[in-house]
């Protein structure tokens, strides 16, 4: 880092920056000249950490003669900038993003933090950026690209872009008189206390502390002004206000706080001395971070007082509105106070009405930055003070600081304040304990857990499966990482909406019955789609940790519980309705089907599942390779079918051995299709005859259904060349190169006519592909395959290919590089590229609607054309996951239910 | 649920050649001429097509006539009356198009499928159509089910390789002959695949003889039998792909190119006779067992 990136941004937008107004000549040199300064003592520290090649802390700090917190938060910075990759110390997250600024030695501007949900709200960027580049209203901000000047001052202060831990510790040295518990902090002294000013009692949201605090500092002259909310015209929408008169102060006192980005007025207050702060933990922790990197002294230099309110959670103006009219049917104009105590938000109105819920029902309107913060009771302050463990009309107290105590004594002493102690063994202590205590979290970033797999050497040689999945252990410390948020984006990324955060909290619990019972009641394929769900793509991209870039592994939790059920003989099965004795055909025994047949089931529907093969589980059976999906795992999680009374008819294919009208004349009242897209597609090209040219299909259904690798036990055959290619990029392209090779192929070529990041196999599946030495040629196409005199495959020409205008997937269509043919030697060609809907049911029902690529239509329910006829999956949808098949499935039972529902109180009216 | 063998007869004098009566009476019902159905007979069993022979609807019973060529087909035959198929699954394929024509109808079967052709000259003969029927086989132990075809048939010519029953020569000698002297309205083959070849080439009209519309029956290698694999797919002579499971298995033998399917068909050959030596091993094996133990 010999570059002095941010002194030479600053320096070359003297003018702009100076145009703005918001730092004067002065101000802007002193600016640079700390900004300067530090710089240079990092790109000291750096100097030194490369020599050394470690960190030596209290060596570093004697010879820079830099303080322990000073130097650790130098190093969090580097750290941060990606600078000490090179020993072990990774940056925090966004590691692609912050890749091209690391070069310069920026950080990226704080829309990174706003798209990962990450902001708390607090404002302060719009305060710290130079050039007013960023504007804050309504729960969010905007970044305004034009004018930013790419500085990262934004980011550097940002409370939620890093914080150096060292900065929890206390800011007062010695540290004697402190108390510490994980929970709170260091305190001094907690206390519940009340105003002794009838004033302030009167229009005082509790015990009137905050404001007659304020009015002594005003008196004192200890402050004068200080940065508040008021409200606004709006009920419960405050907005951020100084005042400068304790007079003038009396008129916020008891406004009902909501998130309000309080830090974005600070910059406006240059001209006060001394001004107090009154904020949420969020605030707090972010003036903290402003203190300690010198980047805008005039913006914290004349921050006398803080004053913490503790706070469980904020919520946004707009989820405000929401919850009220959600949980209470009211109207922020009706509320006079909202509270929480005794694990209820309660609701006091005007009409003086009192309205209680859960707290957990509110969560979920939570602000989602907020499912972040563990500080309930804002430990960055001088004094903290809210309503949680104290009586009504009292308020819960924290003294932190040596200025806080000597503070609050004087108002004690001028009996402005009346108090009581809270002692450690007290309800309210062990209450306020608890409280906080749930607000803390155990997330730390680097910590997902690896699978443990089958070495790539040995795995090639056998069929068992590759990932072993994760130990207790490693359950129960990932359990601990999810922070349990109030509005579990994951549940929404999942296509069967399993309660996800909820079985983790068990799993943590080690209720492991609990857990599974948990999960089967919206999905009874749990060993499934731990394993060949794409969580990548649903649940997981969806938790909010996945801004981190680490997620929680919610697939290998599902898995885990699923093996332990296997594993342990045990059968958890979730509770049916009683049998209603209607029945229900359903048609395929695939994801799809399963999952309707198992939904209808614990509605109380009598279902058959009618199954074309001789054994259950469609694509996850013919399809998935043993070594992904071992075929035990499908058999077991049928058999709990079963335990439902679905009845299983194999060899049964409707449409031939059965049409749906015989079904009907057997009492079947309704139907689900749900068989899949099954024809393969191949190419039409020249060659395409030959011997040794195949269709992943037939491939794979040899090997997995029909067992091959196990020829001659199983009397199915398969042939493997000694080259392999396999033409696609898809799940069952990658399925067919892995399995080739684990039949012996020596070499396997993957061909992909786009990119890998076009790619639509899994990720896992493409990284233990790369790992097993499967070769990929990406934008190559092939042309025609060249037989030898009997006709067998020898070699296939191919041409190169680029991308060109996005085509109707919104990917890049890959257009022919002309004149770029070459060929490949192979002697088996694997076609995957994808698949189309089998019309041997489809076409023996009348009035059936397809679409034009010979699809079912059905809407999202699965409602067909026909009456009574439902339908999902992949012959609805085209070739999609296995478990957007099982949602679909789910979602039709649903429909199937009310429809048959319907028809039964039609007849009995 | 397992389909029950409920007779089973030897045919010919081979040693080779069984019908087979089972239940399966779901398959039974919806049983037509050119239908098949593809069946395992145990667990580590292959799935493989066969044509119904016969069908009783009211019996709930299909007829299948299976010859020993491999592992499969001699598994099958060593189940005895009272032995169930684990998997019986049908009826597949399309049933044969069934219309009066103008002219007479020549339906022609060799070795192992004469037996198909017997339902199909049956609907086509109910239908009001006149059938002659020629049937060839490589000597007379191996002729199958000559009364029965000759029940359904107006005319019945016979062919050995070695002449030691009716003309001795191959099926298309006849065939010719009535090609070169009456009016058909259309060929029917069911056989090998360099049979059905020569009556393809008999017929298409490249040998100066009249073009005559000609159906032959393919039995490729199957897995699913729905058109999911693609395994029995075969090539027209124009390089269009067809399934014969979906598109067939009776198809307009003008348009195939026979030359692929022919060595489509041995791909496996070298599986199939190691897999067949295994089994003869096991039989062995299991034989002196048995002799030793009692």
């Amino acid at each position: 880092m010999e570059q002095r990136s941010l002194t030479n941004i600053l320096t070359s937008n003297i003018s702009k920056i100076l145009s703005v107004g918001k730092y004067t000549k002065d101000e802007l040199d002193t600016l640079i000249e700390d900004v300067t300064s530090a710089e240079r003592t990092r790109t000291t520290i750096l100097e030194k950490i490369r020599a050394y090649k470690s960190i030596d802390i209290p060596k570093l700090s004697t010879e820079l003669s830099l303080s322990t917190k000073r130097l650790t938060c130098d190093l969090k910075f580097l750290k941060e900038l990606g600078y000490l990759n090179a020993i072990g110390e990774y940056p925090r997250f966004f590691e692609a993003e912050i890749e091209e600024f690391k070069n310069i030695g920026l950080f990226p501007n704080v829309k990174l933090i706003r798209d990962n949900n990450l902001c708390c709200g607090c404002g302060a960027c719009e305060s710290i950026c130079p050039v007013n580049a960023i504007s804050y209203s309504k729960g969010s901000f905007e970044l305004d690209e034009e004018i930013c000047m790419h500085c990262g001052l934004c980011f550097t202060s940002c409370p939620r872009s890093f914080f150096p831990k060292v900065l929890d510790e206390p800011e007062d040295e010695p540290t004697e008189n402190l108390e510490y518990l994980k929970e709170f902090n260091y305190y001094r002294e907690i206390l519940t206390a009340q105003t002794t000013d009838k004033k302030i009692a009167k229009v005082a949201q509790d015990g009137g502390i905050v404001t007659s605090l304020l009015k002594l500092a005003f008196k004192e002259k200890l402050i004068d002004g200080a940065l508040v909310v008021t409200e606004s015209n709006e009920p419960l929408n405050p907005i951020p206000i100084l005042v400068n008169s304790h007079e003038d102060l009396l008129k916020t006192a008891g406004t009902k706080y909501t998130n309000s980005p309080i830090l974005k007025k600070l910059c406006q207050f240059k001209e006060y001395k001394k001004i107090a702060v009154v904020g949420t933990p969020c605030i707090m922790k972010a003036l903290r971070k402003l203190s300690f990197f010198p980047l805008s002294k005039p913006l914290y230099e004349n921050i006398a007082l803080k004053i913490g309110l503790l706070c469980f959670e904020s919520f946004d103006y707009e989820k405000i509105t929401e919850l009220l009219k959600g949980e209470f049917q009211s109207t922020p104009a009706e509320i006079k106070k909202m509270d929480i105590n005794k694990g209820r938000f309660i609701i006091y109105n005007h009409d003086g009405a009192v309205h209680d819920i859960p707290i957990k029902k509110i969560k979920k309107y939570g602000r989602l930055g907020c499912f972040f913060c563990e500080d309930l009771t804002a430990i960055h302050t001088d004094i903290s003070v809210g309503s949680i463990g104290s009586d009504a009309g009292w308020s819960t107290v924290f003294i932190r600081t040596k200025k806080g105590a000597e503070f609050f004594q004087k108002a004690l002493d001028l009996n402005m304040i009346a108090t009581k102690k809270i002692e450690d063994d007290s309800r309210s202590f062990s209450s306020l304990s608890r409280i906080a205590e749930n607000k803390l979290k155990y997330y730390e970033e680097f910590t997902r857990p690896k699978t443990i797999e089958q070495e790539p050497n040995i795995r090639i040689t056998n069929f068992a499966e590759v990932s072993f999945g994760l130990t207790d252990n490693m359950v129960d410390r990932e359990t601990k990482r999810c922070l349990q948020c109030g509005n579990p984006l994951c549940v929404s990324g999942c296509p069967v909406n399993i309660k996800i955060p909820q079985f983790i909290k068990l799993l943590g619990e080690r209720k492991y019955k609990d857990t599974l019972y948990k999960i089967k009641t919206d999905n009874l394929l749990p060993a499934i789609c731990g394993r060949v769900c794409p969580q990548e793509t649903q649940c997981e991209q969806a938790c909010l940790l996945s801004g981190l870039g680490e997620p929680i592994a919610i697939g290998q939790m599902e898995r885990f519980i699923a093996d332990w059920e296997r594993r342990n003989n045990i059968k958890e099965c979730p509770e049916c309705a009683s049998p209603n004795g209607i029945k229900v055909a359903v048609i395929g025994a695939g994801p799809s089907g399963l999952t309707c047949a198992g939904e209808l089931a614990m509605n109380g529907y009598d279902v058959t599942i009618f199954e074309a093969f001789h054994t259950a589980g469609g694509v996850l059976n013919y399809g998935i390779p043993q070594f992904r999906l071992p075929k035990e795992i499908i058999i077991r999680e049928i058999e709990t079918l079963e335990m439902l009374n679905v009845k299983l008819k194999y060899n049964s294919i409707i449409g031939k051995t059965l049409t749906i009208d015989d079904l009907k004349d057997m009492g079947f009242k309704a139907f689900f299709i749900g068989v899949g897209a099954g024809l393969p597609m191949l190419l039409k090209i020249p060659g395409i005859s030959l011997i040794g040219v195949l269709s992943a299909n037939e491939f794979l259904t040899r090997t997995n259904l029909m067992k091959a690798f196990r020829f001659p036990e199983y009397d199915t055959p398969i042939k493997v060349g000694k080259i392999v290619t396999v033409i696609g990029g898809g799940n069952t392209a990658l399925d067919s190169a892995r399995t080739a090779l684990r039949l012996g192929a020596e070499k396997v070529i993957v061909v992909y006519r786009r990119s890998e990041v076009e790619m639509p196999a899994r990720k896992e599946e493409y990284h233990h592909a790369l790992e097993e030495g499967i070769e990929f040629r990406f934008l190559t196409n092939p042309v025609r395959f060249i037989g030898d005199e009997n006709d067998n495959v020898c070699k296939m020409e191919v041409v190169k290919m680029k991308l060109g205008e996005p085509d109707d997937s919104g990917r890049r269509r890959p257009v022919k590089i002309e004149g770029s043919e070459y060929t490949i030697d192979t002697d088996t060609v694997i076609i995957g590229i994808g698949t189309s809907a089998n019309p041997i049911l489809i076409r023996t029902i009348p009035g059936l609607k397809l679409t034009k690529w010979g699809y079912i239509e059905a809407d999202e329910k699965g409602q067909t054309s026909v009456e009574g006829i439902f339908a999902g999956g992949d012959i609805v949808s085209g070739s999609a996951t296995v478990i957007s098949a099982m949602g679909f499935g789910k979602r039709a039972a649903h429909a199937i239910d009310k429809y048959l529902q319907e028809k039964n109180s039609n007849k009995n009216n | 649920m397992p389909f029950e063998i409920l007779e089973k007869t030897e045919l010919g004098t081979s040693g080779t050649i069984f019908e087979m009566v089972v239940k399966t009476p779901l398959i039974a019902k919806k049983a037509y001429a050119g239908n098949f159905v593809l069946i395992r007979v145990n667990e580590t069993g292959e799935r493989i097509p066969l044509t119904i022979a016969d069908y009783d609807r009211e019996k709930g019973t299909i007829t299948l006539v299976i010859q020993v060529v491999g592992k499969s087909t001699k598994l099958l035959c060593n189940q005895k009356v009272g032995d169930k198929i684990l998997d019986v699954v049908g009826p597949l394929g399309n049933r044969i198009h069934v219309e009066k024509y103008e002219h007479p109808i020549v339906i022609i079967g060799g070795g192992i499928g004469i037996a198909p052709c017997y339902p199909q000259a049956k609907e086509l003969k109910e239908a009001g159509n006149k059938i002659i029927t020629i049937l060839g086989a490589r000597s007379r132990g191996l002729l199958i089910w000559k009364d029965r075809i000759n029940s359904v048939s107006d005319e019945l010519i016979i062919t050995t390789d070695d002449g030691s029953e009716g003309i001795k020569g191959v099926v298309t000698d006849p065939l010719k002959e009535i090609l070169k002297n009456k009016e058909i309205s259309l060929v029917i083959a069911i056989g090998p695949l360099i049979m059905m070849k020569f009556v393809v080439m008999a017929t298409n009209g490249s040998e100066g003889l009249p073009k005559v519309k000609t159906y032959v029956s393919l039995n490729t290698i199957m897995i699913d039998g729905t058109g999911m694999c693609g395994c029995c797919r075969f090539s027209t002579l124009e390089g269009d792909i067809k399934f014969a499971c979906v598109d067939g298995p009776d198809v307009d033998g003008h348009i195939i190119d026979f030359d692929n399917l022919l060595k489509r068909a041995n791909r496996f050959l070298d599986k199939e006779k190691y897999s067949l030596e295994c089994y003869d091993d096991e039989c062995r094996a299991l034989e002196k067992y048995k002799k030793e133990a009692f």
